[in-house]
């Protein structure tokens, strides 16, 4: 004859399914005769009926939707990563020491870049709803020690847990800046230089139909050598330490800190300046025609926002302009896309190219960068004082449509020069 | 597609498949998030966690197992590790598992338990009792596809759960005894 807690297993076991014949008519023989049991028994089952009849919750939302924009990012990181390590290859002659970095595990760069790493990771998987975010970063603290301060306030309207990722990332930026301090100076000269003989540079970016093809059209080589170049230029050199990327990104991490003057890098280098330079003339351009078209509009507002898109040549307009246009989107995916918005003052430049946006002042110095998944850009503006530049991003979903836009708010701090 | 096939085209690159896949799996993810935290937004916040892992780690899962209790395991380890760093628990042991005498039976046992105690009860579990519940009740797990998914032996999943129910029926006990029905 069985014993009473033994006759529990039997009780538990029974309503979960598990027992046999046998095993239930002992059961049963025991609750016959034990009324303790027998007591435990109807409320055990009861007990599990009332689990079973749990209400089967579901999500407010599609959860798979609200994360899409991260894992498009994620995509474009392990895109960028297959990039450089393909670029990465031989006959570069590489300084001793980068070698040694870039062969190196990530986490052994140092303290240093393992806090990046763990900011990444933090920020890659604590706070989901913000990688996006993440890729957000403070550029350029040695920039800032040279010749000016600079702060960077990201906010998203749409989320809550973001704006704290700006101090912790600032924080770290100035640890680094130590680290980086002898290689941003050549680079920032390659940049200022080499812009003046670059005329051929403009035509790079092939024209394409329409603004809203797909990227898929656009020859993926093209894709991975126009991506990785901006590596190098020189604030990407901290960008990418501290990024929510390094979470994913060994390689894009150590390459642009350590080639700095190698032969590939200068050539990055004067790519990207190339487009700066074509950028700012372009932008004049813009400015002079969008003057003639609409002068008054954008003395009203006081606002130029230039635009380039694709093969329609240039337009400008002002914000009015954009938004009763029900905002004629920027598309973060296409490889030739380029988009420009000047504060009125010229102090800022936001320049939008394939995914990414990057923030110039006056002086061509990158202030602010920031990777964009494929996505929609509609109403890029500086603000009355010039000061802030926002923008709507509508993230692309795998279907191809987009997503609610969110609010992104860039405020970068004049330079005293 | 069945399951079977999509995971496979999922490994394979197939970026479509994959995105299919979380779709499939997204509500049981969220279940469990949610009966493990006891919360919405952390729910939310769990659940969309781990199908980001899910996400870039498909290769990382392999036939053997069910592709449900991977799942299953991902999500509640997320879970747990957020559950502590929220908050400590109690141990099940502090309270007394006694059989309860035959004084106070009858209409007790018959009364219905409403679903908010009970899930009040299910947060007052240790994290892993908690998650062999939430394993058995909300994903319909057998014994051993809760062993695979929490990575514990058969029989500590046995007892886990018994003692789960046992302390469940003392919590939602004295409810029915305190309060107002």
């Amino acid at each position: 004859m069985m014993n009473c807690p033994e006759v529990m297993e039997l009780m538990n076991r029974y309503v979960d399914d598990d027992l046999n014949k046998i095993e239930i008519s002992h059961l049963m023989e025991h609750l016959k005769q034990c009324s303790d049991c027998s007591e435990m028994f109807e409320r055990l089952k009861h007990l599990s009926a009332e689990l079973e009849n749990m209400p089967k919750v579901m999500p407010k939302f599609s959860l798979v939707d609200a994360i899409m924009p991260q894992l498009d990012l994620l995509d474009l990181e392990q895109q960028q990563n297959a990039a450089v390590r393909e670029t990465s290859s031989p006959s570069v002659i590489v300084p001793m020491k980068p070698r040694w970095r870039d062969r190196m595990p990530f986490r052994t760069l140092g303290g240093v870049v393992a806090a990046g790493f763990i900011v990444g990771l933090f920020l890659l998987f604590n706070k989901p709803d913000s990688v996006q975010q993440a890729d957000m970063e403070l550029t350029s603290v040695q920039e800032s020690s040279a010749d000016k301060s600079m702060v960077m306030n990201e906010s998203q309207t749409l989320d809550k847990g973001k704006t704290s990722t700006a101090p912790s990332t600032a924080t770290y930026d100035a640890g680094t800046d130590t680290k980086a301090a002898d290689e941003p100076n050549k680079a920032d000269n390659l940049n200022e230089t080499k812009p003046a003989d670059q005329g051929k540079a403009p035509d790079e970016p092939a024209p394409k139909d329409t603004q809203q093809e797909k990227p898929a059209t656009v020859p993926s080589e093209q894709d991975t050598k126009s991506t990785p170049p901006t590596k190098g230029e020189k604030s990407g050199q901290q960008d990418h330490k501290v990024g929510g990327s390094g979470g994913e990104q060994q390689v894009p991490t150590t390459k642009p800190d350590a080639k700095p003057d190698t032969k590939s890098d200068p050539k990055s280098d004067a790519g990207s300046s190339n487009q700066q330079s074509k950028k700012s003339d372009n932008g004049q351009g813009n400015d002079n025609s969008g003057n003639t078209d609409k002068s008054s509009d954008q003395e009203q507002d006081r606002r130029s926002i230039s635009q380039e898109v694709e093969d329609k040549g240039f337009e400008s307009s002002d914000m009015m302009g954009l938004m009763s246009l029900a905002a004629p989107g920027f598309d973060t995916s296409l490889a030739d896309a380029h988009m420009e918005v000047r504060s009125e003052d010229k102090a800022f430049r936001a320049v939008f190219d394939e995914h990414k946006l990057v923030v110039y002042n006056g002086k061509k110095k990158v202030l602010y960068k920031q990777t964009l998944t494929d996505g929609m850009v509609t109403n890029p503006m500086w603000s009355e004082d010039q000061k802030t530049f926002t923008f709507e991003f509508s993230s692309k979903n795998a279907d191809g449509t987009f997503g609610e836009p969110e609010l992104m708010t860039i405020t970068p701090k004049k330079s005293k020069s | 597609m069945v399951e079977q096939e999509l995971i496979r085209a999922a490994q394979s690159g197939d970026r479509d498949a994959l995105i299919t896949l979380l779709r499939n799996i997204e509500t049981h993810v969220y279940r469990t998030a949610y009966y493990i935290l006891n919360n919405e937004q952390d729910a939310m916040d769990a659940s969309q966690e781990a199908l980001i892992r899910i996400y870039s780690k498909i290769n990382s899962y392999e036939e053997k197992a069910q592709f449900k209790t991977w799942v299953q395991r991902i999500v509640t380890n997320i879970c747990i590790d957020k559950f502590r760093r929220n908050k400590p628990s109690v141990s099940i042991d502090e309270h007394e598992l006694v059989f309860q005498g035959d004084d106070n039976v009858e209409q007790e046992v018959m009364s219905t338990y409403v679903a908010k105690d009970i899930q009040e009860a299910i947060e007052k579990l240790p994290e892993h009792h908690r998650a062999v519940v939430v394993l058995r009740y909300l994903q319909d797990f057998s014994y051993n596809e809760i062993a695979d998914a929490l990575n514990l032996p058969l029989n500590t999943v046995k007892s886990y759960l018994f003692r789960a129910r046992q302390q469940l029926q003392l919590l939602l006990h004295d409810y029915q005894k305190g309060g107002v029905r």
